[in-house]
């Protein structure tokens, strides 16, 4: 089943006193299946952050249209948008975005307060989500108490809480030493077995090799994909790197 | 002078930092200069009772030089803490500790220097229009200020050692910091503070006893000595309050899950809780400062305003003259001389009464024992005296009194001086043509007896409590009304006259070999008391608006520091939560319950504990007539809508700049 279809989306940044123009996405076009698990691989300043914000509804695009479960999301008004995103979307992000006055908790159960979901619903959900996570010992803690590995299960504790259609996942493992990303990538893999789909933005070869299918953006185009089929993800992970060095590196027209 | 120039680029680049600093720096400077400028200009000598004036200008300037210290600390404090970033720079980048200290120390001479600069001119020009309003609120039409270098050089030392202590401030505050830590000092988590009961409980019994001071006040000058222990435990009691009270309670609001769990209330609670350790001493002294305005501002109001009604109540006729002598001899003497002199006596009202006996009334029994919180002065009149002047009749048996309490009350229907008991057969509320106050810092009752021998061992025993060898004899109050010149005149031919008691009275003259013992007539004219009363409540109200001014100037600044700082703390928090799912309209609503909690919370607390001290200054006020209730109350709840209408624009205007920071 087709989960998410993105359509011709193109964004123009123009800032208010100059005719200058920064084309940040052009045609960009790809659809991701329920269930599946997808890298967009680019550099710095290749877009990918920008159709990261639009896919979020944080973002508008100039044109185009991004269809999430047969709605547009670009056509839903401003006011609905919030709403949207907490009953949709999931968000895990690069620095973590834990807040400092909430407890560990409470900052997983924050979308759903949000959506003015019973206590007794929001109980039972962490309760089953705490151990796979690994973090039931951390629940009454304050966020500045926790490492960043920690810190990472708890915010992808809050973008699964709600149940979304769809995680969204912002370079994850970017604030991470070695070891931590590895169990976090691993865990992320896991979390897709059981039928989550998600998609994650990402520089880092490593991270993207744990996904099932992976795009390589640069200057705003989708130019290239690589299935993992039944690989072993450092197998993937060459071809990657390979396609990296060799598509990024030169000139795209 | 490489410094100098990074110092001066410094304050001109980070002006939004510097600009709020360099305001209450100059505004301070200012209103100490003003009232400086006045105090110790030659002009001020010219005021009819410019001693009051001085002693008022000297205690306003102290407090205003307090108030100006704290507050530049704590002003230099957030311009210190928002700037400890860039400090940490520096010295990464290469700068010594002590050349970071003395960047911060030249920066803070250039504040000083422009402080000096622009608020002495300033303070020069506007001094000049605040003395035109103390003119005019005293009644008097001398308007020339002279200004004075002396106040000028005053006020520049006072801020000179007050610079000298921001400077030692910020030294301390760069050497005590690491490099890493200067360039992480803003970001700091902080754990939940823990909820102390026992501090939570300490405020709340610290409260009941401010407020317990403030309801038993007895009297005048008891409220008087009490007013100052009274605040310092409020003053105590609304930290502690702050401090812990609001934990405790928001702790128990999030405890309870189906309130907490709500999104108005989640948000809320929970950043309140976050921030209530920083908060509670900028919450506790706006709490302070509104309570200091209201209760200035609603005591110097009714004192100013109730000038004339005690006036009138004291005055039955423009002019009094007290003789110590019975009546028919006062009037005769009074008459004669008035009559040789050409002078008519218009409305003539006399009356006789016994001295004043001053003393202490408890249970309806009288002591000649003098304490200063509960004093009580009584007068006897006689049944004829009071018929003549009333024009009634009344019936007086033995030991049978018609009390009038005309300052306090009398609850009992016996009084008993010493051995002698009065029935009190009726309790009256005003005697016509007589005065219904007396100038004495007391309670006053007037005993209407059937004869002056029955009183006469009460006046021996009083007498000799007094240490006074003669006999008290009955005093004659003489009012009529007259021209200022012929009182004047009057007063000029009466005062060679000597009245002693039951002797005859004298002319100094008329005896060539001794000077006649006994005391000449003493005057007092509405319009000599009311200019002194003027000048008096005048100034008191001058100084009282200033005050209430510079206060008001104060929360506005802390308010306005409150704000941005947490605009800037929440600015992240509000991102995420959005990008969460808290709609732009929900942010809006939750900024809003959050401000105007921190908006409201120390209004209502200083309205409570404005509510307390109205007791007190209430009795205070009562010195000048027990009956403007009605008119403090007016005054009082007209200073909270005036003070709450301009709190609620400096909110509003600060709110803007808050949300401003926020909005994405």
């Amino acid at each position: 089943m087709m989960l998410l279809q993105v359509n011709h989306l193109q964004k123009i940044f123009q800032t208010r006193f100059s005719k200058e123009k920064t084309i940040a996405l052009q045609d960009v076009n790809f659809s991701v299946e329920d269930g599946e698990y997808i890298a967009i691989m680019g550099e710095s300043g290749s877009g990918k952050t920008t159709l990261l914000n639009t896919l979020a509804t944080l973002d508008k695009p100039t044109s185009g249209s991004v269809i999430l479960n047969g709605h547009d999301v670009t056509k839903i008004k401003e006011n609905k948008l919030a709403e949207f995103r907490r009953e949709h979307l999931g968000f895990i992000f690069q620095d973590f975005n834990l807040l400092d006055t909430l407890s560990v908790r409470d900052n997983i159960f924050l979308p759903l307060v949000l959506g003015r979901q019973k206590v007794r619903v929001m109980e039972q959900r962490l309760e089953k989500l705490a151990p796979k996570l690994n973090i039931a010992d951390l629940l009454n803690k304050q966020p500045f108490e926790l490492s960043g590995g920690q810190k990472q299960r708890v915010a992808i504790a809050r973008a699964l809480i709600t149940e979304p259609e769809l995680v969204l996942a912002d370079e994850p493992t970017a604030a991470l030493d070695f070891k931590n990303s590895e169990s976090l990538l691993a865990l992320l893999e896991g979390i897709n077995e059981t039928g989550q789909t998600i998609l994650m933005v990402t520089h880092s070869a490593i991270a993207a090799s744990h996904a099932k299918r992976v795009l390589f953006i640069k200057d705003g185009r989708i130019f290239h994909q690589l299935y993992r089929a039944k690989r072993e993800a450092a197998e993937f992970m060459q071809e990657i790197s390979m396609t990296m060095t060799n598509l990024l590196g030169t000139e795209v027209r | 002078m490489f410094y100098v120039k990074l110092a001066s680029r410094n304050i001109r680049q980070s002006m939004s930092n510097f600009l709020p600093f360099g305001l209450s720096s100059v505004v301070m400077f200012l209103m100490n200069l003003m009232i400086a400028t006045i105090l110790f200009s030659p002009s001020l000598k010219k005021l009819p009772g410019w001693g009051n004036f001085a002693m008022l200008l000297g205690l306003g300037l102290i407090v205003l030089t307090i108030f100006a210290t704290i507050f530049m600390v704590y002003s230099y404090r957030f311009l210190l803490k928002r700037r400890t970033k860039e400090f940490g720079l520096y010295n990464i980048l290469g700068l010594k500790k002590r050349h970071i200290a003395r960047i911060s120390i030249l920066e803070l001479l250039m504040m000083f220097l422009v402080t000096v600069v622009i608020g002495t001119i300033l303070g020069i020009i506007l001094a000049k229009f605040l003395y035109l309003f103390l003119i005019h609120l005293v009644g008097e039409n001398y308007f020339d200020l002279q200004w004075s270098p002396l106040a000028v050089g005053i006020v520049t030392i006072m801020f000179a050692c007050i610079y000298l202590l921001l400077m030692i401030i910020s030294s301390c505050s760069i050497h005590r910091h690491s490099s890493l830590e200067l360039l992480h000092n803003a970001s700091k988590g902080e754990k939940e503070p823990k909820s102390r009961g026992i501090l939570a409980l300490l405020g709340i019994i610290f409260l009941a006893i401010g407020y317990y001071l403030a309801l038993t006040v007895a009297s005048p000058l008891d409220a008087l000595t009490k007013f100052f222990i009274a605040v310092l435990f409020v003053i105590f009691g609304t930290l502690l309050f702050y401090m812990s009270f609001t934990i405790w309670l928001l702790k128990r609001q999030k405890k309870n899950q189906h309130y907490y769990y709500q999104p108005k209330h989640f948000i809320t609670v929970s950043s309140m809780l976050y921030r209530m350790k920083q908060n509670a001493v900028g919450l506790a002294n706006i709490t302070i400062l509104v309570t200091m305005t209201f209760v200035t501002l609603a005591t110097t109001v009714g004192l100013f305003s109730s000038i004339n009604g005690f006036l009138d109540d004291h005055f039955v006729r423009n002019t009094t003259i007290t003789i110590h002598a019975t009546e028919p001899r006062s009037t005769a003497l009074i008459e004669q001389v008035a009559e040789k002199n050409g002078i008519p006596l218009k409305n003539e009202i006399s009356y006789e009464l016994s001295p004043s006996l001053i003393g202490t009334m408890k249970d309806g029994t009288f002591k000649n024992k003098q304490n200063l919180s509960d004093l009580t002065s009584v007068n006897f009149m006689t049944a004829k005296t009071y018929e003549r002047l009333t024009g009634r009749t009344i019936n007086l048996k033995g030991s049978e009194a018609i009390a009038y309490p005309a300052v306090g009350s009398l609850i009992e229907n016996k009084v008993t001086f010493g051995n002698h008991t009065f029935e009190i057969k009726s309790k009256i509320s005003g005697i016509r043509n007589f005065p219904s106050i007396s100038m004495t810092a007391s309670n006053w009752l007037i005993l209407i007896v059937s004869n002056k021998e029955q009183i006469q061992p009460i006046l021996a025993d009083a007498a000799k409590a007094m240490g006074s060898p003669n006999k008290l004899g009955f005093e004659t109050t003489i009012s009529a009304d007259m021209t200022t010149t012929d009182a004047k005149t009057l007063q000029t031919a009466l005062s060679d006259y000597r009245a002693n008691g039951d002797k005859p009275i004298r002319h100094i003259n008329q005896d060539k070999k001794s000077t006649p013992e006994g005391m000449p007539p003493t005057f007092e004219r509405y319009d000599d008391m009311h200019e002194q009363l003027l000048s008096f409540a005048g100034g008191f109200l001058f100084i009282g608006l200033i005050l209430g001014f510079t206060f008001i100037l104060g929360t506005a600044l802390i308010i306005y520091y409150k704000q941005i700082s947490e605009g800037e703390q929440d600015k992240r928090s509000f991102e995420i939560l959005q990008e969460v799912g808290l709609s732009s309209e929900e942010v809006r609503q939750t900024i809003r319950s959050q401000v105007l909690l921190v908006f409201f919370m120390p209004i209502a607390v200083a309205i409570v504990h404005f509510g307390f001290a109205f007791i007190m200054i209430q009795k205070l006020i009562s010195l000048f007539g027990t009956t403007r209730f009605g008119l403090l109350l007016l005054t009082s709840t007209g200073t909270i809508a005036v003070v709450a209408a301009i709190y609620y624009i400096i909110y509003k205007q600060t709110s803007r700049a808050y949300y401003r920071i926020v909005e994405r």
